[in-house]
C-alpha cells in the first residue's frame, strides 16, 4: 500500500517543472498584458507631462502612484486567477491529474503570484517608466521624475502586498466563479463585521471615556491627509483605557503581519488537496 | 491492480452503492452503460478526481483520493472534453513529458506521424478531433500503467478510428490496464475485451467476449421469438439472443450484447453468474 515519502511530498526537480509549466504555459497572456500595461503607462505619462507643460503644475510621484495600482490591483487580479485552472471545467482535470504533489502545486502558485509578481512587476515597471521618461524628455524636454524602485515606500508596499495577496490566493481556490469580486466582497463583509464587533466592544469597555466627558476638543485631528479621531487623546493619554487600546492595536498588528498570511496559505493548501474535478 | 470494494458515491442522488470491481493488467476493458449510468464518474473515482463516500478504492496499490504523485505519474486520463493550453505541440512535450518517467519521445513522434497531425499549429488552433488525437498520442507515449479513455473516438474521422485502434492494441503491455468508456461500441469492436456493463449503480456484467460467445448464441429469425433472452427488430427480421446450448462459439456483436444485458439483466446474470460473486438485489427472472 502507499507510503507518503518526502520525495512524494516535495521534489525540487518536479517543483521546478511545475513552475516552468505555470509560467511558460501562459507566456502569451503575460506578454500581451505587459505590452498593454507598458503602452498605457507611456501614454498616461505622456499626457500628464503634456498637461504639466500647459498648466505648469507638477504632479507629485506619478510613477509611485501608478506602481501602487499595478502592484495591488494587478497583483490581486492575477492572484485571483491563479487556481482557476483547478476550478474550471475541463482544465481542472488536466491540472489535478498533473503528477505533482498538492504542496508543490500550491507553492508554485504562491511564489509566482507573490514574490514573483512583486519583483517581476517592479523590474518591468522600472524599465517601462524609464522608457516613458525617455519619451517625455525627447518630446517635452522634461519628465515627471524617474521611478526609484529602492525607496522604503516601495518595499513597504510590497510587504503589505505579500500579506494581502494571500487572502486573494485563498479566494482563488475557494471560489469557482469571479473569485476576485467574491474575495473583495468577503473582505468587505469581514471588515464590516469586525468593525461592528470592535465598535460594540469599545463602547462597552471604554464607555466612560467616549461620552461627553471625553476631551473632544483635542480628539479630532484634521490635517493634509483628511480627518481622523485621535483615540489616544479621547481616552486620555497614559490612562488604563489608552493602554488597553494599545493592546488591541498590537493584537491587530500581530494578526495582520504574523497570522493572516500563514493562515490563508494553509487554507489554500488544504482546499487544493480536497478539490474535485 | 484496481480493486473497488463496496464503494458508494453520489451527487444529490446516490449513484453507486456497494459497487465492486476488480481489473487486472494486460487487458483493454470496455466500460459500457446508458447515459447517466456513471461511467465518467467511475473513471474519475479511479483516478482520484472524485472521492468515494464509502467503501474502498485501490489503484496500483494507492488510494487515488489522496492523488499521490507516484500514482499520478502512472495514470493517463483522456476525458471526453479536451482542454489544451495555447502552446505548440513541441512546447507541450517540453513542459509535460518530464512529469512521466517512462515517456518515450520516439513513440510520441511516431504516433503524431501516424495520425498525420500538423505539429506547426498551436494546440488551441486544432480541431476537436485533432486535439483528441494529439492527447491520445501523448498519453500512450507516456507509457503509463493505467490508461483511462472517456469516449476516445468521439470527433475522430474514419481513418483515425482505425489508426487509434491500431495504436492502442500495440501499446498494451502485460503490466498495463486500459479502460475505455464508450457509447461507440462499433468503433471498439474487436478491441475491448473484457466487457463491463454499468447499470443502476452496479456492475451488472463483466465477462470476456470468448465466454460471452460460448454462453450466448445469436440467430436471425423471421418472426419475433418468444423464448429469447433478448430480441430486436432489424431489416428483414429479428435478431434473437439465446443461451448457447451447443458447443460451438457464436459471434455476438457488442451492441446486441449490451442490449441483452441491459434488458434482461437477471436472466443474463443467472446464466453467467453475478459479477464479483455478488448477487443482485433483484430476484432471478427465470
Amino acid at each position: 500500500m502507499e507510503t507518503q515519502t518526502k520525495e512524494g511530498f516535495f521534489n525540487p526537480r518536479r517543483f521546478g517543472q511545475i513552475m516552468l509549466r505555470d509560467l511558460a504555459g501562459g507566456y502569451r497572456s503575460i506578454l500581451i498584458t505587459m505590452g498593454a500595461v507598458a503602452g498605457g503607462l507611456i501614454l498616461m505619462a505622456f499626457l500628464t507631462a503634456g498637461g504639466t507643460s500647459l498648466t505648469r503644475s507638477h504632479s507629485t510621484d506619478f510613477y509611485g502612484g501608478f506602481y501602487s495600482q499595478l502592484l495591488y490591483w494587478g497583483g490581486f487580479i492575477v492572484t485571483s486567477l491563479a487556481f482557476q485552472e483547478a476550478r474550471r471545467n475541463g482544465a481542472s482535470l488536466a491540472y489535478l491529474m498533473l503528477p505533482g504533489s498538492s504542496f508543490e502545486k500550491f507553492l508554485s502558485k504562491l511564489l509566482s503570484t507573490s514574490v514573483g509578481y512583486a519583483l517581476g512587476s517592479l523590474v518591468f515597471f522600472t524599465a517601462a517608466s524609464a522608457v516613458a521618461e525617455g519619451v517625455n524628455h525627447l518630446v517635452f524636454g522634461f519628465g515627471l521624475g524617474f521611478f526609484n524602485p529602492f525607496t522604503a515606500e516601495v518595499w513597504k508596499g510590497i510587504g503589505r502586498y505579500l500579506i494581502l495577496q494571500s487572502v486573494f490566493l485563498a479566494g482563488s481556490i475557494w471560489f469557482q466563479k469571479i473569485p476576485f469580486v467574491k474575495t473583495s466582497l468577503s473582505i468587505l463583509v469581514f471588515a464590516v463585521a469586525c468593525g461592528t464587533v470592535v465598535s460594540i466592544a469599545a463602547f462597552g469597555l471604554f464607555a466612560d471615556h467616549l461620552g461627553l466627558h471625553a476631551p473632544a476638543s483635542s480628539s479630532l485631528v484634521i490635517n493634509g491627509n483628511g480627518w481622523n479621531f485621535d483615540l489616544g487623546a479621547m481616552l486620555g493619554r497614559g490612562s488604563r483605557a489608552a493602554e488597553g487600546l494599545e493592546v488591541f492595536r498590537r493584537v491587530g498588528q500581530v494578526l495582520f503581519y504574523g497570522v493572516l498570511a500563514p493562515a490563508a496559505w494553509l487554507a489554500t493548501w488544504f482546499k487544493l488537496r480536497e478539490t474535485e474535478a | 491492480m484496481i480493486e473497488i470494494k463496496d464503494m458508494s458515491f453520489g451527487y444529490k442522488k446516490k449513484l453507486f452503492s456497494e459497487l465492486n470491481l476488480s481489473l487486472q493488467p494486460g487487458n483493454i476493458y470496455g466500460l459500457l452503460g446508458k447515459n447517466g449510468a456513471g461511467k465518467t464518474t467511475l473513471l474519475k473515482l479511479i483516478c482520484g478526481l472524485r472521492f468515494p463516500q464509502g467503501g474502498q478504492c485501490s489503484v496500483l496499490g494507492f488510494q487515488p483520493a489522496h492523488r499521490p504523485v507516484h500514482l499520478l505519474e502512472q495514470i493517463c486520463f483522456i476525458a471526453e472534453e479536451i482542454h489544451v493550453p495555447a502552446i505548440s505541440p513541441d512546447l507541450y512535450e517540453k513542459l509535460y513529458a518530464p512529469f512521466y518517467p517512462r515517456f518515450d519521445h520516439e513513440m510520441f513522434v511516431g504516433h503524431l506521424r501516424e495520425f498525420e497531425l500538423d505539429t506547426t499549429k498551436r494546440l488551441t488552433e486544432m480541431s476537436y478531433g485533432q486535439k483528441k488525437k494529439f492527447m491520445v498520442s501523448f498519453g500512450l507515449a507516456s507509457r503509463c500503467r493505467l490508461v483511462l479513455l472517456d469516449e476516445p473516438t468521439n470527433g475522430m474521422d474514419i481513418p483515425s478510428k482505425s489508426q487509434f485502434r491500431r495504436l492502442l492494441a500495440r501499446s498494451l503491455g502485460e503490466d498495463k490496464i486500459i479502460l475505455i468508456s464508450t457509447h461507440q461500441v462499433r468503433d471498439m469492436e474487436n478491441l475491448i475485451d473484457p466487457i463491463i456493463v454499468l447499470d443502476g449503480g452496479r456492475i451488472v456484467f463483466q465477462q470476456d467476449m470468448e465466454t460471452a460467445s460460448r454462453r450466448l448464441t445469436v440467430t436471425m429469425e423471421r418472426e419475433e421469438p418468444a423464448d429469447a433472452l433478448w430480441a430486436e427488430k432489424t431489416l428483414g427480421g429479428w435478431v434473437a439472443v439465446r443461451e448457447n446450448t451447443g458447443s460451438q462459439e457464436s459471434r455476438i456483436d457488442l451492441e446486441v450484447l449490451f442490449n441483452t444485458v441491459i434488458n434482461s439483466t437477471e436472466r443474463v446474470q443467472a446464466l453467467f453468474g453475478a459479477p464479483q460473486g455478488k448477487e443482485t438485489t433483484h430476484g432471478n427472472a427465470n
